[in-house]
């Protein structure tokens, strides 16, 4: 029972570090807190519904499809509110965190109104669970957790092995720096948001495989997702990863307790016990 | 004629309720810039006590759980245990909380009146669970209904001018300077002795008490409440009435709310609905009020009506 818990844990962490790593490395460089990424991810789950259940698409290429859309959505973010409010008004990073939460609620609604208030299901056979050494796993989670592992990898090479990546943590770092150094910090901005929301429509799909997709799963996710960051220290992008995995495990196991109903709440509880004691997160030096 | 008058009394109460709960905010982000994102738990903490409280005590069988509820205290005993208790779970969360940056304290906040809900829904014994408190009394009722109502809407504009009045005074107390001096420059404010902490904590609790107060309230006026009521929709809807009435001043904080929970939120409610989609209007509001919130951020920060600026002294 409890390998059972742990097993479906480490699956749910890996969902949840994909977006958890997204965040991470968009508040790093961004500075601000996107309140918005939750619903982002939802919509992602969305559009992989839209792909796979209307136009009758298979898994794989709504999934892809849902994030390269929810991907350019984040852009669409960054270049209609986030950009004009920082430089026509000078917007600081509580200023874009309240204008996300508006952004929050509209790509919520829009949800609501294009898919209506009853949860969908992607279009995939009923499976067996196999037995993994004490755990069990359908084939779909096997998937899920193998691809989660398959991005954070690419990820973590893009990061320290590309250009790209160079350039992405040197604005980190310090943008103006950056800027006089001949980085085009605009592009990676927007390069930024690109990944960054792509990682949440992805994350979006895999948790509606594992669950179901409904319009609240984004605020809900929102609030896990959070604890996972703070956890792993915020914009620390491997702390993150390690943070949701510790959060999702600590979510299956406390609900096997029968404490299901407060699932979230101990994700909660857990992330104000660390800000009480390691407000930078648990893996500064 | 009739129906039109109770019509209006019924929006004019929930404005003159929501503005209590747009004060609130005011104090805690409009003076002391607190991003607290947690005002619908502390509604929904102030609800809860009043009706607990307030609900005649009897033996029922919920749930095939036999459970006693309700104390029978009376309307404004249940108004003050609903701030005191509002105050006091303020005061408990401040403790960790309050010392964290701006953002984090904003995740907090979210989280915690996510808990409070989750509590209303899954601690049948105390609140019922989904199912709700129902029947709660109203005070100086059992006239006609009209009478009833136009009672009670006195009684909340009674109680929403005097706390419009205490935030005024604080706003222009030596308190509300230093709440202030927080927003602007906690250093400097730190470097002239004020500590930090304490002060934010005033701010936290002082609004917490208001949006307990406005709980009890809100609970006597629908005569029964149920955790749906207290999702973040509500912070969300506190947030967007600042910002467009203008954050850090009162009187924007009232206006603010007259425009979006008046003419948007509840007067739209003879919209007709299609049958089978009932949630399109009301997802189609919210809709457009998070678009208000990002035109208003970007096209008037200071809201409809601004902060005064600070009156120098005679500078030479």
């Amino acid at each position: 029972m409890l390998a059972l818990s742990i097993g479906f844990g480490i699956i749910t962490g890996g969902v949840l570090a994909l977006a958890a790593l997204g965040l991470s490395l968009l508040f790093r460089t961004v500075k601000f807190i996107n309140f918005s990424y939750g619903d982002t991810l939802a919509l992602g789950a969305y559009l992989a519904v839209f792909f796979n259940t209307t136009l009758g698409l298979s898994l794989l290429p709504s999934a892809l499809l849902g994030m390269l859309f929810t991907g350019i959505v984040g852009v669409f973010i960054h270049k209609v509110v986030v950009k004009p409010l920082k430089e026509t008004v000078k917007a600081g990073p509580l200023t874009l965190l309240i204008a996300t939460m508006g952004l929050a609620f509209m790509i919520r609604n829009f949800i609501l109104i294009v898919w209506g208030p009853d949860p969908k299901m992607y279009n995939v056979a009923t499976q067996e669970a196999m037995k993994l050494g004490p755990f069990l796993i359908t084939p779909t989670q096997l998937m899920a957790i193998l691809i989660s592992i398959l991005i954070m990898v690419l990820i973590y090479l893009l990061l320290q092995h590309t250009k790209l990546g160079k350039m992405i943590r040197a604005t980190a770092d310090n943008i103006d720096l950056a800027r006089i150094r001949g980085i085009r910090t605009e592009s990676v901005v927007v390069w930024t948001w690109l990944i960054s929301s792509s990682l949440a429509g992805l994350a979006g799909v895999m948790l509606g495989l594992l669950g179901t997709v409904d319009s609240q799963m984004g605020i809900e996710v929102l609030l896990v997702i959070f604890a996972s960051v703070i956890m792993g220290g915020i914009g620390n992008p491997y702390g993150a990863v390690a943070g949701a995995m510790i959060i999702g495990i600590t979510m299956e196991v406390s609900s096997s307790f029968a404490l299901s109903e407060y699932k979230a709440a101990i994700a909660y509880l857990l992330m104000g016990v660390i800000l009480l004691l390691k407000p930078k997160g648990l893996f500064t030096r | 004629m009739e129906g039109f008058i109770s019509f209006l009394l019924s929006i004019a109460t929930i404005v003159a309720i929501y503005s209590i709960l747009t004060l609130a905010l005011n104090i805690r982000w409009g003076y002391t810039g607190l991003l607290d994102f947690g005002i619908a738990g502390f509604f929904a903490i102030g609800a809860y006590t009043s009706a607990i409280l307030t609900s005649p005590s009897s033996e029922e069988l919920v749930f095939g759980v036999r459970h006693s509820l309700g104390f029978g205290v009376p309307f404004f005993g249940g108004l003050l245990a609903a701030a005191a208790a509002a105050a006091l779970v303020a005061y408990l969360i401040g403790i960790p909380t309050l010392r964290l940056r701006g953002d984090y304290l904003a995740i907090m906040t979210i989280g915690l009146s996510e808990i409070i809900r989750y509590v209303a829904v899954n601690e049948k014994w105390l609140t019922r669970g989904s199912q709700g408190i129902r029947n709660l009394p109203r005070p100086f009722s059992g006239h006609s209904n009209l009478l009833d109502a136009l009672f009670y809407f006195l009684l909340v504009l009674a109680i929403l001018l005097i706390l419009y009045l205490i935030s005024q005074r604080v706003y222009n107390s030596p308190l509300g300077r230093v709440l202030k001096g927080i927003r602007e420059d906690e250093t400097v404010t730190e470097a002239l002795g004020k500590k930090i902490f304490k002060f934010r904590m005033l701010a936290f609790v002082f609004g917490a008490a208001y949006a307990g107060v406005a709980g009890s309230l809100w609970a006597h006026y629908s005569g029964s409440i149920m955790p749906h009521e207290f999702v973040p929709d509500i912070t969300f809807l506190i947030w967007v009435s600042l910002t467009i009435g203008g954050s850090g001043n009162n009187k924007g904080a009232i206006l603010g709310t007259l425009v979006l929970i008046g003419f948007l939120q509840q007067a739209t409610r003879f919209l007709p609905t299609i049958e089978g989609y009932t949630y399109l209007v009301p997802a189609l509001r919210l809709m457009v009020i998070g678009l208000l919130l990002i035109l208003c951020l970007r096209f008037r920060p200071q809201g409809l009506i601004p902060e005064k600026a600070v009156r120098m002294e005679k500078e030479s």
